[in-house]
């Protein structure tokens, strides 16, 4: 559908169509759903809508702390939706999938809720890094039996979180290499790139079906901590960062061969002009304001250094699509 | 050329459409992201030249005359510059004239009125024009985005956010269903729909972060302040109504049809008490009836971000939200086992024509 639209407007935009024939032409390339394809559409939002608003109707219950009402009712509620939960996902799994996958979503976030449920009856503190480690694990098998990809993002998520509030917490503890809390990049960065690989590992030799759209967030989440590291390095030039300067140009080399020449992703490709444009942007105004003077001229000159930057990059992505449109 | 745009040409062709080939050899047109990445640098660039102007011509931009007649002689500069240019370079340099000059007639004007609501009214209606006589695409899609902004501060200002997005989603619902209807313009259509969907997503993320510290700052009572919330679900329910009425399929039947408009009014039920949930909603239908995935994915999560923001809401107490949550959940779900049996189970079919018991 995508394709077509995009190929449709391309020759409307170009004045191939004449323009008495446009409305055809649109009804021709079929951009609108069949009556069939709407009603799966509404089916599957109310289906989604429904189980969503039902878990976090538990979520906001257990965050309300109800004082009067005693502790192993609020447990037994979360249990019961828990199971009804799994149990709804158990009767769908034989013929049901887009059933189970909603019910195996509300059932991991009660998995949360319950865990939340535990702190906050136990008092072991709010949003511990302990409550989303052991949370991921805990939905570990459902998550690999839904083969449900915004599922596995969630989980990705959960692991993020679980591991900035840890450095928040006790910062380089984890490792001893890492001695500062800002070591969280280095970890997020790694834990990241490395779902990134092994998503595209998938694709690529096991035929996984994976949307474009995952690749892209797990990449976007390998990308922001490495600039980050690199811009850090400009602002603070400590042996801690160093090496972000081996390790970025690599990321840029491997984001530039994986995705101009294996798997080819314009997106990304631009995601990495994104970054190089910020840490030079950064290295020239270190460079130029805070080792220099304020000068007018730094101002003009990191104004033309942006300019020619963005306009190169926009000049070199669009002869790439020229070359291999989407 | 890929398969699928082949097998459309070959569509076209088989419905007697014309399609001239001379002029297909041109480039295709180009991705929104690289359309992005030319705002963005754009934007990096014309802040340091705001920053040379500001320490080159400071007694100018001190005063509310010179940083108004500067920043508006940049436009024309920009405005010019866009004209003559055929250059990426040259529309780069444009975009970046074009925003510094508007940054300095936005500090004249603060100069004038402060942070009132009159400043607000005044930057809407410079982005608007500049949204409809700027020749770049780019330009177009941020000035429509700046104008959703400003909208959204000026109402904030006497408490009406919720007819802002009610007015935005509204005005994108209606240029995305006319994409198509002044084929020389689909551009420009594009580029303000763009604009003006991003806007929505930026004013829900400051309805949750600001709306409320505004509507405190500023004191505000009254008659519209109170009906700010029922204007906004009216909003709402005419782009909703807008969208059923042209996009129903003339070729559904009555209980379709129907059970389309029950749908419509349970979620405008649900609008009122969870904000946000109707434009979600409404973005994602939208973008099914014009098979626009990015508008799916946008109004997903407008939806996601809907709820969430509700956690946060002080309007009510978290177990009222509760009770909420858990009524419109069963409904929903009572409403799709409803249909499922009112219309049939709407199972999709597979490639080999077998059916998919997916749902």
């Amino acid at each position: 559908m995508a394709a077509e639209r995009h190929e449709l407007v391309s020759l409307i935009d170009q004045g191939a169509i004449p323009p008495e024939q446009v409305a055809r032409a649109v009804q021709v390339a079929r951009l609108r759903p069949s009556p069939r394809a709407l009603g799966v559409f509404i089916d599957r939002v109310l289906l989604w809508l429904g189980s969503l608003a039902l878990a976090f109707a538990v979520l906001f219950f257990v965050a309300y702390n109800w004082a009067e009402l005693g502790r192993w009712p609020r447990f037994g509620l979360v249990q019961a939706a828990l199971v009804l939960a799994v149990g709804v996902a158990v009767w769908g799994n034989t013929h049901r999938w887009v059933a189970t996958r909603a019910a195996l979503t509300a059932a991991s976030l009660l998995v949360g809720v319950l865990l939340a449920l535990l702190g906050q009856v136990y008092q072991s503190g709010a949003d511990p890094w302990q409550l989303f480690c052991v949370w991921a694990v805990l939905i570990l098998p459902w998550v690999l039996v839904s083969r449900f990809e915004l599922l596995w993002l969630a989980w990705l998520a959960l692991l993020n979180t679980a591991l900035w509030l840890y450095f928040r917490t006790w910062g380089g503890a984890l490792d001893a290499w890492f001695v500062s809390s800002d070591a969280i990049f280095w970890w997020l960065f790694v834990l990241n790139t490395t779902a990134l690989v092994v998503g595209e590992w998938g694709v690529q030799r096991r035929r996984w079906c994976v949307s474009p759209w995952t690749l892209r967030t797990l990449a976007l989440g390998s990308g922001i901590p490495i600039t980050l590291l690199m811009m850090t390095l400009i602002v603070d030039a400590t042996a801690f960062y160093m090496p972000a300067l081996g390790v970025y140009p690599l990321w840029l080399a491997a984001l530039y061969g994986g995705y101009r020449y294996g798997r080819p992703d314009l997106l990304l490709v631009a995601g990495g002009c994104v970054s190089l444009i910020c840490v030079v942007t950064l290295g020239l105004a270190r460079r130029l304001l805070w080792q220099g003077e304020w000068q007018p001229g730094s101002l003009l000159m990191l104004a033309l250094a942006v300019l020619v930057m963005g306009a190169g990059a926009v000049v070199w992505l669009k002869r790439l699509h020229t070359e291999a449109p989407l | 050329m890929t398969h699928k745009a082949a097998s459309l040409r070959a569509r076209l062709h088989q419905a007697g459409i014309a399609v001239n080939e001379n002029d297909t050899q041109a480039s295709p047109p180009i991705p929104w992201f690289i359309r992005v990445l030319q705002a963005f640098s754009g934007w990096l660039a014309a802040m340091f030249l705001l920053g040379f102007i500001a320490m080159v011509a400071a007694s100018v931009v001190e005063s509310t005359l010179g940083s108004l007649s500067l920043g508006a002689m940049m436009l024309l500069a920009a405005f010019g510059l866009f004209r003559v240019t055929r250059s990426d370079v040259g529309e780069h340099l444009a975009i970046a004239v074009s925003l510094a000059g508007q940054l300095l007639v936005a500090w004249g004007l603060v100069n004038v009125w402060e942070t009132s609501a009159y400043l607000w009214w005044a930057l809407l209606g410079l982005q608007g024009v500049l949204a409809l006589v700027m020749p770049s695409h780019t330009h177009r899609g941020f000035s429509a985005f700046a104008a959703s902004v400003a909208l959204y501060m000026a109402l904030a200002m006497s408490a009406m956010e919720p007819v802002a997005s009610g007015m935005v989603l509204l005005a994108l619902t209606a240029l995305w269903l006319n994409e198509f209807r002044w084929p020389t313009r689909i551009t420009h259509v594009q580029a303000w729909g763009y604009g003006l969907l991003v806007g929505l997503l930026v004013m829900q993320g400051m309805a949750h972060a600001v709306g409320s510290l505004l509507y405190f700052d500023a004191g505000v009572e009254g008659i519209w302040a109170t009906l700010a919330p029922w204007l906004g679900v009216a909003l709402v329910a005419l782009a909703l109504g807008v969208l059923l009425l042209t996009r129903l399929d003339a070729s559904l039947s009555a209980r379709a049809r129907g059970a389309a408009f029950v749908g419509a009014v349970v979620l405008l039920i649900v609008t009122y008490h969870v904000p946000s949930v109707g434009q979600g909603v409404v973005v994602m239908l939208l973008g099914v009836a014009v098979g626009h995935r990015v508008l799916v994915g946008v109004g997903m999560l407008s939806l996601l971000l809907g709820i969430g923001s509700y956690y946060y809401s002080l309007e009510t107490t978290l177990l009222m939200k509760s009770l909420t949550l858990l009524l419109i959940g069963g409904l929903l779900l009572l409403l799709r086992w409803a249909l499922r049996r009112w219309l049939g189970s709407p199972t999709p079919l597979q490639a080999n024509g077998s059916r998919d018991h997916d749902a």
